[in-house]
């Protein structure tokens, strides 16, 4: 008992040795989301119109958010005049295939509160699901971009499927409210049809089942064998 | 009773502690890593939470193929832990095989899951993918040959306390597989949360399965209190090891992210209510000579009706509570049922190989 708690104490300490050395090493070594770890929050952009990679140069708060990561915008008119314009960082769109969205109202997103509703092909009006999405209804309550603070965003999300989707846009500022719709086409989804996917994933899983099924049966005269009892 | 213990050898004494460490690290880093997705999102492969991840599962590999190679090259009394040879060469005790199967499953999955993300990209909110699906099973492959390994110790305080903790980290750590499946299995039913189901059933085969081993009122107690350590101590680490990497490598925090300990409600912070519960029942039936196996299954009603009422309460998960509360009642019973079964097929595992009579009570 005496060595294994010795082997243990020891493995613990080593385990801890590599954890500290991984997290000290961990702002050098660990980059993440490519460009954005480079790039954490709204920094030197270009003035360029349209998305095009990021350079050194300072620019103003008209520049384009997430510099060198948009690929595409779409313009969203809106009932009180004031558009939208939604920039996709994959494009086109993907069923399934995560990209970040950006929703940047004319006039910026002070004193103006962003709701969207991802309507789904099939009609699911919270067709987009997501870990920290603060909803109102069936709406998403817009956050800020993680990377781009001063326009909405959502980052790291999909669509699950094929077909057109309905982003329904409501902005509200000082009592008013506009409202504005964007149709937004995601084809077929990248890699093998998932079916394929599922098969090939759960195909190691069937042999466990059948030796556990088996097992199970074997074993039935020493389950019954047994009176049920406290002692021991 | 006869007069000898079972033989087992140190080097399974030892590998059923490092089990634990294992398991144990990889969970931090399975919590941290939901923690991390909610709180700041971006993601790959190598972040400091996946590490922790594949470092705890490298552990486990590592234990059980040092504990095969062991077993097959010892001289001296054989183990009395059934074992199987595999490869005609290699004599492998079940818990470690089990243990090494479930680890080597993880890794391979976890390959698959790089390709996923590299054809599909890190998007966290698109539901259970294949390669999650199959890494959340591995995962619960090595959670039982866990279990498994302690089950067949519990000659010692230090042992049976080794079974506690290994169950109460268990029951944190079945969320994930247990939820997956729950959410395939249970999608159609009207009304019904699946998660509750799964978590239910989790709560309900672990307890019982504690009750059918130790036979005494101290363990499933004991659980709970390990539970409350696991619960609590990952709830401290994971939003605050979030904060300092996402500063350490410059990532902001999502806009809503309150940075909350997401191990509070990914169960039930009631449970250890249900295992002192579930303690005091077993006393009072021990007194009363009730049936063991009506107490199983009633201590997993309890665990099922607890996590029904934990997010009923909460208003996280979309259900009609009453259809919910009589499905996972019923579940959990069950569970119960096959919690007490396991425990009489383990508790033969540690018998094995003793003069022990065949009519005893198990």
């Amino acid at each position: 008992m005496r060595r294994a708690l010795t082997a243990l104490t020891t493995g613990t300490a080593a385990l801890v040795a590599i954890l500290a050395a991984i997290l000290v090493a961990a702002p050098a070594v660990l980059t993440l989301a490519g460009p954005a770890a480079a790039a954490p929050s709204p920094g030197p952009v270009t003035a360029a119109p349209s998305p095009g990679p990021a350079t050194a140069a300072p620019e103003p708060a008209a520049a384009p958010p997430l510099p060198g990561e948009i690929v595409h915008t779409e313009t969203v008119p809106m009932s009180d005049g004031a558009p939208i314009t939604v920039g996709f960082t994959e494009w086109p769109v993907r069923a399934l295939q995560s990209l970040d969205f950006t929703f940047e109202p004319a006039g910026g997103i002070e004193g103006r509160t962003g709701l969207v509703t991802t309507v789904s092909p099939s009609g699911d009006r919270k067709g987009l699901k997501g870990i920290v999405l603060q909803r109102r209804g069936d709406a998403i309550v817009l956050p800020r971009h993680p990377r781009a603070e001063r326009v909405w965003g959502l980052d790291v999300v999909s669509l699950p499927e094929e077909g057109t989707w309905r982003f329904e846009f409501v902005v509200e500022r000082a009592g008013t409210t506009s409202t504005g719709v964007l149709p937004v086409q995601a084809i077929g989804q990248p890699g093998p049809p998932l079916a394929v996917s599922w098969t090939i994933a759960l195909l190691p899983w069937a042999p466990v089942a059948v030796l556990v099924g088996a097992g199970w049966m074997r074993t039935r005269g020493i389950r019954r064998g047994v009176k049920p009892g406290w002692s021991g | 009773m006869p007069s000898e213990r079972p033989h087992i050898p140190r080097r399974e004494v030892t590998g059923a502690w490092f089990l634990l460490l294992g398991y144990a690290t990889l969970l931090t880093g399975m919590v941290w890593d939901g923690q991390w997705h909610g709180d700041v999102g971006p993601d790959d492969f190598w972040t400091a939470p996946h590490l922790l991840l594949y470092a705890g599962t490298g552990i486990i590999g590592l234990t059980c193929l040092t504990v095969v190679l062991r077993a097959t090259w010892a001289r001296g009394p054989a183990t009395t832990t059934p074992s199987v040879t595999v490869l005609r060469t290699f004599r492998a005790p079940w818990p470690f095989l089990v243990g090494g199967l479930g680890a080597a499953g993880n890794l391979l999955y976890a390959g698959s899951d790089l390709w996923w993300h590299e054809v599909y990209g890190f998007d966290i909110a698109a539901g259970t993918t294949p390669s999650h699906f199959g890494l959340g099973l591995s995962i619960q492959v090595e959670i039982f040959a866990m279990i498994m390994a302690f089950a067949v110790l519990r000659r010692t305080r230090a042992e049976r306390w080794g079974l506690a903790l290994a169950v109460g980290l268990a029951t944190l750590g079945s969320t994930s597989a247990f939820g997956m499946v729950s959410e395939m299995i249970f999608a159609w039913l009207p009304g019904v949360a699946p998660r509750v189901l799964g978590l239910g059933a989790a709560a309900a085969l672990i307890l019982s399965l504690v009750i059918g081993l130790t036979r005494s009122w101290h363990w499933p107690a004991a659980t709970g209190l390990t539970f409350v350590l696991v619960q609590g101590g990952l709830s401290l680490f994971a939003p605050a090891a979030t904060r300092w990497y996402a500063e350490a490598i410059g990532q902001p925090m999502r806009d809503y992210a309150a940075n909350m300990p997401q191990a509070l409600i990914g169960f039930p912070v009631t449970y250890p209510l249900i295992a002192l519960l579930a303690g005091g029942m077993t006393a009072w039936a021990v007194r009363r000579a009730v049936s063991p196996v009506r107490i199983a299954m009633a201590a997993g009603a309890l665990a099922g009706i607890n996590t029904a009422l934990f997010y009923g309460g909460l208003g996280l998960l979309e259900m009609n509570l009453a259809v919910t509360l009589a499905a996972v009642t019923a579940l959990g019973a069950g569970a119960g049922w096959l919690g007490w079964q396991c425990a009489v097929l383990l508790r033969r595992f540690g018998e094995r190989g003793l003069a022990v009579p065949r009519a005893v009570a198990a």
